[in-house]
């Protein structure tokens, strides 16, 4: 029994003090802004520093491609940020702004919400992508969320060996993602700069469009996170605007009825065409001729708040 | 409570502390402790079927008693008189008198709890379709009834016990704490091994010391099986799943490695289990039988049988298909054996007609080999470093047969399954296929199987280089925390049955 227990305690101890070392190792690797896969939107916002910026636009996809930056910058006569990603609810969305605002100043923020991010259970595209932030576990706003969100993360093996996180998402923590990284030609990679973190939409209208119908309730995990943004906002001194890109024959009344409880800067496309499928690549994102349109219109109705 | 999961790797140690070192001088205790252990590991899932075991327990240990009891010479007279009232009487009578008494309710009750747990539903729709098929109208009335998680391992397990008992194969125990932890027992309550009472209660029965090589041979076998599961099936359902959920659309391509894929599987996930199930039993001084032996090396069907599920397909010849007769009766009467072995043995699967027919593809492509009498032609694994061409063409042959029996037992209807050989034949091979898909998956499988085969007659990672040996042990732990699936894990399959 005591050979037994030797070899078993030497053998704890070797695979602690690898999980400890590995996971230090991520911890320092994947926060240094140059091994930042910038082809990805989340990772290209993180890798954001020292940016002065007039408004910031953050969401979901829904937000990412609503805009033509550049556009609404002329228009404007400001300088805007695209901080809307892929799938992105509202606990990315915080997360994502909480650690942009480390390095960068934002003075108007733009937030996209809709049913579907008021959803992200349910949404097929809304999760949370916990992963993405695992390597800023140090920092107590992300640390709370992801104990929050993926209770493995919240056990005593987190609290002893917090490193061991990397091994759960072994997927995009392994060695091979490590040589990737390091290979990394960020001149390639960058796809977002020009479009100041929008993109150019695809000039792509369907000829059918196929419809779904939104949850028609709020999910109140997705409140919460929703009124986290808005607490963000109000300690950085950012002036906040919740708005609602077009959704091809959508009705927004339940979004109307409740969102005036977070806050009364609000922007609904009420006058834009959301019949016409000219406007759209699908239900739920704008083509090229769209975007462009939203972006004028978006201009004319900021200028009334 | 799972394998591999935080909760097992927090209770593992407890227990095996509390037994080795608290309870370790007194076996009644001992036995009380892995008693009170394998009932937390159940009721961690639902303690309220916890009552099902104790009640199938209390059931077949008192049965045990009564049939080992002064019974037995009443049985033998009325068995020997030979008139013919009595006769009648008798036949009829026959399972309601003396031991035939306990051993039928015995298996009436367990048979009972798994027929109302398990099949009441399919029995109540089939029943229903049949009606609506003769046209008349008929409208099911299902209930809503959760599956026991182990209840096809433990009742048969039990059952054993009381058949071996009547058999007069063995004593009747007349310890209730080491028969309660036989039926319990945590590691392989419940995904199996099915051990027979023979060979896992008298282990109860006798004080156990703790052994350097019993332990040794246990982590090394949990680390084996966690790499299977976690490695191999993991990794191979993150493929498979997709594909039989969009068959209809999948290519050709994509759909023949769907049905290879699953094979690795279910075979990671289910022989893991064992591996891990047989090496936690050696941790507390206990042997269980070996339940997978390199199936997919087999060179016929028969030789797969012998390697896949062993504790099952054995427990089926056992108290099946010997009772029928076996193979010593008539050739339709042997036919007929095995077919009712093999269909009996895809229905214990799950009451769905996709394992009846997954039985039934066996027993047609066994019936061949058992009747030109070649069903014994490879009872010994072959010694060649390298398998010859014939050999690898045998494999190849099997597995392919084997592979396309698992389409149905994972296909959620007959339907289903049709659908995806129909796709298999009219849509596009190479449609949307793209390899890089499929190159994880297939690289561990290679790893699987290069490892196994070199095994092949050892035990499981025991090389007698050292070199090899702890180069064998950093490889797969590497493997398991850099490719295992830690995040959303898939339950055990065998669960489900």
């Amino acid at each position: 029994m005591k050979r037994f227990l030797i070899k078993i305690f030497i053998s704890s101890g070797l695979l602690f003090i690898f999980i400890l070392g590995y996971g230090s190792f991520c911890d320092f690797f994947f926060q240094q802004k140059k091994y930042l896969d910038i082809s990805e939107k989340k990772q290209w916002i993180l890798a954001q520093e020292g940016g002065n910026w007039d408004y910031a636009v953050l969401g979901s996809s829904r937000a990412f491609g609503a805009f033509d930056m550049n556009l609404l910058d002329s228009l404007t006569g400001w300088n805007g940020i695209n901080l809307g990603s892929n799938g992105s609810g509202f606990k990315d969305n915080y997360l994502v702004l909480s650690l942009f605002l480390k390095s960068n100043q934002i003075e108007k923020l733009f937030l996209q919400v809709d049913m579907a991010s008021l959803n992200s259970k349910s949404s097929f595209s809304n999760e949370f992508h916990a992963f993405t932030f695992l390597p800023y576990w140090d920092d107590p706003e992300v640390r709370i969320v992801l104990q929050e969100e993926i209770p493995i993360l919240n056990n005593s093996i987190s609290s002893i060996l917090p490193q061991w996180r990397y091994f759960y998402y072994n997927k995009y923590f392994s060695p091979k993602e490590v040589i990737r990284r390091v290979n990394l030609k960020p001149s390639v990679s960058d796809i977002f700069t020009d479009y100041k973190g929008g993109m150019k939409n695809a000039d792509y209208t369907s000829s059918e469009i196929k419809t779904y119908v939104l949850p028609q309730k709020k999910d109140l995990e997705d409140w919460k996170y929703l009124w986290k943004i808005k607490s963000k906002a109000e300690e950085e001194g950012i002036n906040l605007v919740l708005f609602s890109a077009p959704r091809y024959q959508d009705n927004q009344d339940i979004l109307k009825s409740i969102l005036p409880q977070i806050s009364n800067k609000l922007i609904f496309p009420n006058n834009f065409d959301i019949n016409n499928s000219k406007f759209f690549k699908d239900q739920g994102h704008l083509n090229y001729y769209g975007q462009k349109v939203f972006t004028m219109y978006f201009h004319e109705l900021i200028k009334e708040l | 409570m799972l394998f591999n999961s935080f909760e097992f790797l927090i209770f593992l140690p407890l227990v095996f502390i509390g037994y080795w070192f608290v309870f370790k001088k007194n076996l009644k205790l001992q036995n009380a402790f892995i008693l009170l252990a394998s009932y937390v590991f159940y009721g961690w899932w639902d303690w309220r079927f916890l009552a099902l075991i104790i009640a199938s327990s209390a059931l077949d240990y008192w049965c045990g008693l009564r049939l080992s009891g002064p019974n037995i010479s009443k049985d033998r007279q009325v068995a020997s008189n030979d008139t013919s009232i009595v006769d009648y009487r008798s036949s009829i009578l026959k399972p309601f008198q003396g031991k035939n008494l306990y051993l039928t309710l015995s298996i009436a009750f367990n048979l009972g709890l798994l027929g109302f747990f398990k099949y009441f539903n399919f029995f109540i729709e089939s029943a229903t379709d049949f009606i609506q098929l003769l046209g008349f109208q008929a409208h099911a009335s299902t209930l809503n009834l959760i599956l026991p998680v182990g209840i096809s391992f433990y009742t048969f397990q039990t059952m054993s016990y009381t058949i071996d008992v009547y058999r007069g194969k063995m004593e009747a125990t007349k310890d209730p704490i080491a028969f309660f932890s036989f039926v319990a027992f945590f590691p392989q309550l419940v995904a199996g091994p099915i051990e027979r009472a023979s060979n896992l209660l008298p282990q109860f029965l006798k004080r156990r010391e703790f052994e350097y090589q019993q332990g040794s041979d246990g982590m090394k076998l949990i680390l084996w099986g966690l790499f299977k599961k976690m490695v191999i099936a993991d990794n191979c359902s993150l493929v498979v799943n997709p594909i039989f959920e969009n068959y209809q659309t999948a290519s050709g391509l994509e759909l023949i490695m769907g049905a290879i894929l699953f094979s690795f599987q279910i075979y990671g996930d289910f022989s893991g289990y064992s591996d891990i199930a047989i090496g936690t039993a050696k941790l507390f001084g206990f042997d269980l039988m070996t339940n997978f032996r390199t199936p997919y090396f087999s060179r016929d069907i028969a030789e797969f049988w012998r390697r896949w599920h062993i504790s099952l397909s054995t427990w089926f010849r056992d108290y099946v298909y010997i009772p029928l007769g076996g193979s010593r009766v008539t050739k339709t009467k042997a036919i007929r054996n095995i077919f009712i072995v093999f269909l009996v043995s895809g229905f214990w699967h799950g009451a769905n007609w996709t394992f009846i027919i997954w039985g039934g593809i066996h027993a047609a492509m066994f019936i061949p080999i058992s009747l030109i009498g070649k069903n014994r032609a490879h009872l010994h694994e072959g010694d060649h470093v390298i398998p010859s061409g014939k050999e690898l063409f045998q494999m190849a042959y099997t597995f392919i047969l084997v592979c396309v029996a698992w389409v149905f037992f994972r296909a959620d209807t007959v339907g289903e399954a049709w659908g995806y050989f129909n796709g298999l034949f009219n849509n596009s091979y190479t449609d949307g296929f793209r390899f890089s898909t499929f190159v994880l998956s297939i690289t561990l499988v290679i790893i699987l199987l290069s490892l196994e085969w070199i095994m092949k007659g050892d035990q499981v990672l025991k090389f007698k280089n050292p070199f090899l040996r702890y180069s064998s042990y950093l490889g797969i732990v590497g493997l398991i925390l850099f490719y295992g699936v830690f995040f959303n894990p898939q339950d055990f399959i065998y669960f489900q049955f």
